[in-house]
């Protein structure tokens, strides 16, 4: 295990830390970090940086980022700072340090090289487990026991996790950070098994009623499990009694049952799963079982499978469309010829008012001053002003990906600042729990990102950094919202009929419909209400199939550059590829169908340290539903 | 000083403000960083640069463009070489003596050329200041870049007033060591001594302006130095003049 005390060079400091699971990690997943730093000597302040190398000396494009917690640590005190990193090499070292002011007070280089996975991870967040459970985990997973103490305090922070084996009064021990990670995580799609235990006491834990509603019947003693025979092809069998948990779970499907005893139960929360067991697998006889091996496998093959597609646009389309869309523009060519034009015009009238000898040049030399300081002012006021005057400004865009209306939505959040001068800043989200990571812009000639830093504070996560003249940052964020969208889709033999409620402050613009091959306009969805769209089946039939030639007509549709500018270009730049993507991915569920609706609003309002900057957000929504048959 | 002798048009006069031939000279010099204006404003969309991460350079161009114009202007006012030729340079085909030659420099040379320089830096004013609108420099590189346009000019029109006292205005010889000096300055530096090199200089301020203020106080130090160095040796070539002819003070 990669949990490590360091002697530190600054007397009275130590420091443990624990990266991954068990010390492993995978590249390009969400990795968590726990640093536990004890003081013995006197009170101390400072910041927690932890930074992360990624990149190739080769390519030129090593860049750093740097994850940080403020630190306060009074004399004879122990903290412990969580972070959830991003690994993307292993070539570097990871760097811990403590920094008071432009001192480090310790820093630690971990060589990264041997703890690294390619596999997913089988987890068991156990104090103590049987010896060997680790050996019967499934294969395709890389096994590992983690105390339930380092278990990620962000949802994100499973994204190596494929499945997560604890027993129930483990949930109780939890922080309240890692408890809401947790249940974040399973919402999402992630898979848990559970095993009770013999103190069923703590199965009356309010946060394991939240996920696992249990009710409780006691313990009952049996000596044998014939039922996992028919589960996993292997029965338990055996002369000595054991302790079985009798309980039933509120919405649940029971995978096995014994002498009407529920033995395995499945719950589906949202996109995930729990799998509850009623025995305890850490002791005899099941720790002793030759048939765990098939059992485990039995239940990975249950995790729950996300089958809806995503449409996942682009990074480097959406970082383009955002370029398109700066706030900032140069002053239009004409009216700069205009302006030199009419400047020349009347500087040649007045110098040659000038020439003429007699008292009247004086005044003529005054009324050139005065011509100067207008023509002057009209470049300000006229020029500089309305376009470039804010010489720091962002635009976002917000892409919600949503289907079940009790489930989830994916969202991803982009925003892209932009300067004109350097400068420093520091934004953050509020205290949405959100995986940020940078993006460099293809069309860049910088390989690597400005520096930043992504700071935990008690409001969130903070991203200082610095930007340099003339440049933009991209930043975006992973996270799972409230699906914006309710309603359900019918169709009968004539109609297709969306009942729609948009539970979102804004209205929805320019709304595409994708059903059985054909892409169809359909009215605005006004802000905060329901509404019923219904498409005659008998004119779409008559439509004609999409194909690649009806994507021009389709975006010639978004035209106009008023006010909406953004929202005009960012359609431009992303339709074509995103009526791809779904023709793609939904030709053959003729069953389903995708809305796909706009809103010249970013629904996330960043906080800046300064006065905010002028911008523009724009959202886009696209909800995958099935269509009932109602003939 | 007389204020009378600063619009004095006649040949004793190096560059009077009024001079039809300096007013011509300024317009064609405004109208020349005009039309660079016009051809070299940037055509690529303020998002392509920004994508890119690149700096428009029209800021640059037209303050360089505005340096040589303005420079060179300048060398010509000080050399003499844009007075009205009168009957007298036609007739006698030689310099009459003018009133910054029969004037103490300090007090009336010196104090004519810093004026006059500003002047003529005034007509170009909007061009810069939209060039810098443009460019969205601050406030402070703005002025910096003003102050490397006048104190280069200013130099350019000590040097071409240095060539009229050794050569007089109507020398070959003179005509070309003026132009010889403004180039070694303007562009010879950039090879051999690119911190002081105005043009550096511009296009530093245009590209990085936050770095380098070490950089601009070097160059404007080392102007300053030319400057004061011409001074002295233009004051001493003036009162050698006037010791050796009595001088013309008395009309004052």
């Amino acid at each position: 295990m990669l949990c490590d005390p360091v002697p530190s060079f600054a007397a009275g400091y130590s420091m443990a830390y624990s990266i991954g699971f068990n010390g492993y990690f995978q590249l390009n997943k969400w990795t968590p970090l726990s640093v536990v730093l004890d003081n013995r000597g006197r009170a101390a302040r400072g910041n927690l940086e932890v930074v992360v190398t990624a990149g190739s000396e080769y390519l030129e494009d090593v860049n750093r980022t740097i994850y940080t917690a403020a630190v306060d640590l009074p004399p004879n005190s122990s903290k412990r700072y969580t972070f959830t990193i991003l690994i993307k090499s292993y070539t570097h070292d990871l760097i811990i340090r403590l920094r008071q002011e432009d001192n480090f007070i310790f820093a630690r280089s971990i060589d990264l090289r041997t703890y690294f996975t390619e596999k997913n991870f089988a987890v068991v967040a156990d104090n103590f487990v049987a010896p060997d459970i680790l050996a019967v985990l499934p294969d395709p997973l890389y096994p590992v026991n983690v105390r339930p103490n380092l278990l990620p305090e962000t949802w994100y922070g499973y994204d190596s996790v494929k499945l997560l084996i604890l027993r129930a009064e483990t949930i109780g021990q939890l922080r309240d950070r890692q408890f809401r990670a947790l249940a974040q995580w399973l919402t999402q799609g992630g898979y848990l098994v559970v095993g009770a235990g013999l103190n069923y006491g703590s199965l009356g834990d309010r946060r394991l009623q939240d996920i696992l509603p249990l009710h409780i019947a006691g313990h009952q003693q049996l000596s044998e499990l014939k039922s996992l025979g028919a589960f996993c092809g292997r029965a338990l069998t055996g002369t000595e009694p054991f302790l079985v948990l009798n309980s039933r779970i509120d919405n649940s499907k029971i995978l096995v049952k014994e002498n009407d005893i529920p033995i395995i139960t499945q719950k589906d929360i949202e996109f995930g799963r729990i799998i509850f067991l009623s025995v305890d697998f850490n002791s005899p006889p099941f720790s002793r079982w030759e048939g765990r091996r098939m059992l485990w496998h039995k239940i990975l093959s249950l995790q729950p499978i996300n089958d809806r597609p995503m449409i996942e646009l682009d990074e480097q389309q959406v970082v383009s469309s955002m370029l398109a869309g700066i706030p900032l523009k140069f002053p239009d060519y004409r009216a700069v010829v205009l302006f030199v034009a009419a400047y020349l015009i009347c500087l040649w009238f007045l110098l040659k008012k000038i020439k003429k000898p007699g008292q009247g040049r004086w005044q003529t030399g005054l009324y050139l001053i005065v011509m100067i300081a207008v023509f002057t002012a009209i470049g300000y006021r006229g020029f500089y002003l309305p376009n470039l005057q804010p010489k720091f400004s962002y635009n976002s865009f917000y892409q919600i990906d949503a289907a079940d209306p009790k489930a989830p939505a994916a969202a991803k959040y982009f925003i892209g600042l932009y300067a004109l001068k350097k400068l420093d800043y520091a934004l953050n989200f509020g205290s949405t729990s959100a995986a940020v990571s940078h993006i460099v812009s293809a069309k860049s000639d910088a390989k690597i990102p400005n520096p930043y830093v992504l700071q935990n504070t008690a409001g969130g996560q903070q991203i200082t950094g610095s930007i340099q003249r003339w440049s933009h940052n991209f930043y975006q964020l992973n996270l799972p919202v409230a699906s914006p969208l309710a309603g359900y889709a019918r169709r009968d033999e004539s109609f297709l009929t969306l009942t729609v409620e948009n539970r979102l402050p804004h209205h929805l613009v320019d709304c595409l419909i994708y059903y059985r091959k054909r892409f169809l306009f359909v009215e605005d969805i006004l802000a905060g209400s329901r509404q019923t769209i219904n498409v005659n089946l008998a004119k779409l039939k008559q439509k004609e199939i999409f194909g690649e030639h009806q994507v021009d007509s389709i975006v010639r549709r978004f035209h106009g550059n008023g006010s909406d500018a953004y929202l005009r270009r960012a359609q431009r730049h992303l339709t074509p590829g995103l009526l791809l993507e779904i023709h793609h991915k939904y030709q053959a569920q003729s069953d389903s169908m995708i809305l796909i609706g706009w809103m010249p609003a970013g629904l996330i309002q960043p906080q800046f340290n300064q006065a905010p900057p002028p911008g523009a957000g724009l959202t886009m929504i696209n909800w995958g539903l099935a269509v009932e048959t109602a003939l | 000083m007389k204020f009378y002798y600063l619009t004095d048009e006649s040949e004793k006069s190096l560059a009077p403000f009024f001079s039809k031939r300096v007013l011509e000279t300024v317009m064609a010099g405004v109208a020349i960083v005009g039309v660079f204006m016009v051809v070299f404003w940037s055509r690529r969309p303020l998002a392509e640069l920004i994508a890119a991460g690149d700096t428009p350079r029209i800021f640059f161009l037209i303050f360089a463009a505005t340096l040589i114009v303005y420079s060179y202007v300048n060398l010509c006012c000080g050399g003499g070489e844009l007075v009205r030729r009168g009957d007298y340079m036609m007739n006698y085909r030689s310099d009459k003596p003018t009133h910054e030659q029969e004037i103490a420099f300090y007090r009336y040379g010196l104090i004519e050329f810093m004026l006059h320089t500003i002047v003529l830096l005034l007509p170009f004013l909007p061009l810069l200041s939209l060039a810098a609108f443009s460019s969205a420099v601050s406030m402070t590189t703005f002025v910096m870049a003003v102050a490397v346009l006048f104190a280069t000019s200013l130099l350019c029109r000590l040097a071409g007033f240095l060539v009229y006292l050794l050569w007089g205005r109507s020398s070959t010889l003179g005509y070309f060591a003026a132009r010889g000096l403004m180039i070694f300055f303007v562009l010879a530096t950039l090879f051999f001594a690119p911190a002081i090199n105005p043009l550096r200089q511009l296009y530093r301020l245009n590209q990085n302006p936050d770095s380098g203020g070490d950089l601009f106080a070097i160059c404007i130090a080392a102007v300053s130095f030319a400057i004061l160095a011409l001074i002295l040796i233009n004051n001493a070539l003036v009162s050698r003049y006037i010791n050796k002819t009595g001088g013309s003070e008395v009309q004052d």
